[in-house]
């Protein structure tokens, strides 16, 4: 600190006038213009006068653009968007909206139609019911639809491979929801082949299930690139390792 | 400023009545002007036309009393400075011969011009010579009468540091102020 209570760095230079530090209130007044030449603090005269002219009223120029602002306004304006907005602008958002509703609708309904049909298939699935009711509904119902929600709905894997074991290997239907439901897990085929050679006539319909299934490989694919994602993790993260080693 | 009326006045002109828009403009316009000018000298009126057909096309969705309003048109207003700054830096065409700048004459000193007539336009032009980031705080503190804390959102600095650069500002300002007047008298 200087011996006036400014830093070295606000001091003047040798011969020229000093120019005292503000206080937060003073730089207030100044700025809002309350603080005229002849209250300033020394040295701020000649500042309270520029900021004063800075703020002050306006000059015969500056108010020279009134009739183009206001022919703007006309023509720009709320009261000109009051006469044009209408019927039409509202015409023309509301396609779009109702479209966006009915396609919302329609895919609302498709899935809920597909919820309906997991469900039913999950149902017919042999071994999530009663071993009777799954026999009797897998044979018309089950093989198309019924692979596909079998592989899709979650906990009717865990119960297909019991299912290939238990009661679906003489049943020539049941094969074929097994091989779909298996075939996203581990390899059960040896199991299920043991019963489906009675169930040959079940083969057509491979070609169905086999389409269908791929969405059910997707999300299982999908852990797959995780870890394969991380592989090229581990490549950056060992370099950096014998970086934190060293 | 416009006042307690100004909430009728900005009703009535975002309803489209003509008559209050022009108190609306007349009263924002000037100080537009002026921190336009030290923003983009010699493109003042352009931004500030841009400026209000903005403000106009927004006056219905607009809410707030009239710091805030200003705070607005401010805000809009550095926008379409920066964005003319910009697409001109993009064209380059900010570039001059420097035979037609030769023939040009040389403008007045700005404290010297401030110092003897005190117009607004001097005083705004001896602002502008501060730093850039100093010259805008205190043209929208001065010119804009805006808030420490309006200031700060409009520009994108802290309010402590809005009231550092207002005191530098300031403090410069005075220094070459009294440099200007010691070196009159000593003529």
């Amino acid at each position: 600190m200087g011996p006036d209570g400014v830093f070295p760095a606000e001091m003047p230079e040798p011969g020229r006038p000093l120019v005292a530090a503000l206080d937060d209130n003073t730089v207030e007044r100044l700025v809002a213009g309350r603080l005229g030449p002849d209250d300033a603090p020394p040295g701020y005269a000649g500042v309270a006068r520029v900021l004063q002219a800075a703020g002050g009223p306006a000059g015969p120029g500056e108010l020279a653009g009134r009739d183009a602002a206001l022919a703007m306004f006309r023509a720009h304006g709320p009261a000109s968007r009051a006469q044009g907005r209408s019927r039409p602008a509202v015409r023309r958002r509301g396609p779009g909206r109702v479209r966006g509703r009915l396609v919302a609708l329609a895919l609302a309904g498709v899935v809920a139609a597909g919820g309906l049909w997991l469900a039913d298939g999950a149902r017919n699935v042999p071994g999530l019911g009663s071993p009777t009711g799954g026999v009797g509904s897998g044979g018309p119902g089950s093989t198309g639809p019924g692979s596909a929600t079998a592989g899709q709905v979650a906990p009717a894997r865990p119960t297909t491979p019991p299912v290939t074991g238990a009661g679906g290997d003489g049943r020539a239907t049941a094969g074929t929801p097994e091989r779909s439901g298996t075939r996203p897990g581990v390899s059960p085929g040896g199991g299920s082949a043991h019963g489906a050679r009675p169930a040959r006539p079940a083969r057509p319909p491979r070609p169905t299930p086999e389409p269908e299934p791929e969405p059910t490989p997707k999300p299982e694919p999908k852990p797959k690139p995780t870890p394969e994602k991380s592989r090229p993790d581990p490549t950056p993260r060992n370099t950096p390792k014998p970086k934190h080693q060293r | 400023m416009i006042g307690p009326s100004f909430e009728a006045v900005l009703d009535a002109a975002a309803g489209g009545d003509e008559a209050a828009f022009g108190i609306l403009w007349r009263d924002v316009q000037p100080g537009l002007l002026r921190y336009l000018d030290a923003l983009a000298p010699g493109a003042a009126e352009d931004l500030a036309s841009e400026t209000w057909l903005r403000i106009v096309q927004g006056l219905e969705r607009f809410a707030g009393d009239e710091r805030a309003f200003r705070g607005w048109v401010f805000t809009v207003a550095r926008h379409r400075a920066v964005d003319r700054w910009r697409r001109r830096v993009r064209r380059h065409d900010e570039l001059v011969p420097s035979d037609v700048l030769a023939d040009l004459p040389a403008p007045d000193d700005p404290a010297g011009a401030a110092v003897d007539a005190i117009s607004s336009r001097a005083a705004v032009a001896l602002i502008a010579t501060l730093p850039p980031d100093q010259a805008e705080v205190v043209l929208l503190r001065v010119v804009a009468g805006l808030e420490v804390a309006q200031v700060a959102a409009i520009t994108g600095k802290r309010p402590g540091n809005v009231r550092v650069l207002t005191h530098r500002a300031l403090r410069r300002l005075a220094g070459r102020l009294s440099e200007v007047a010691r070196v009159r008298g000593a003529v």
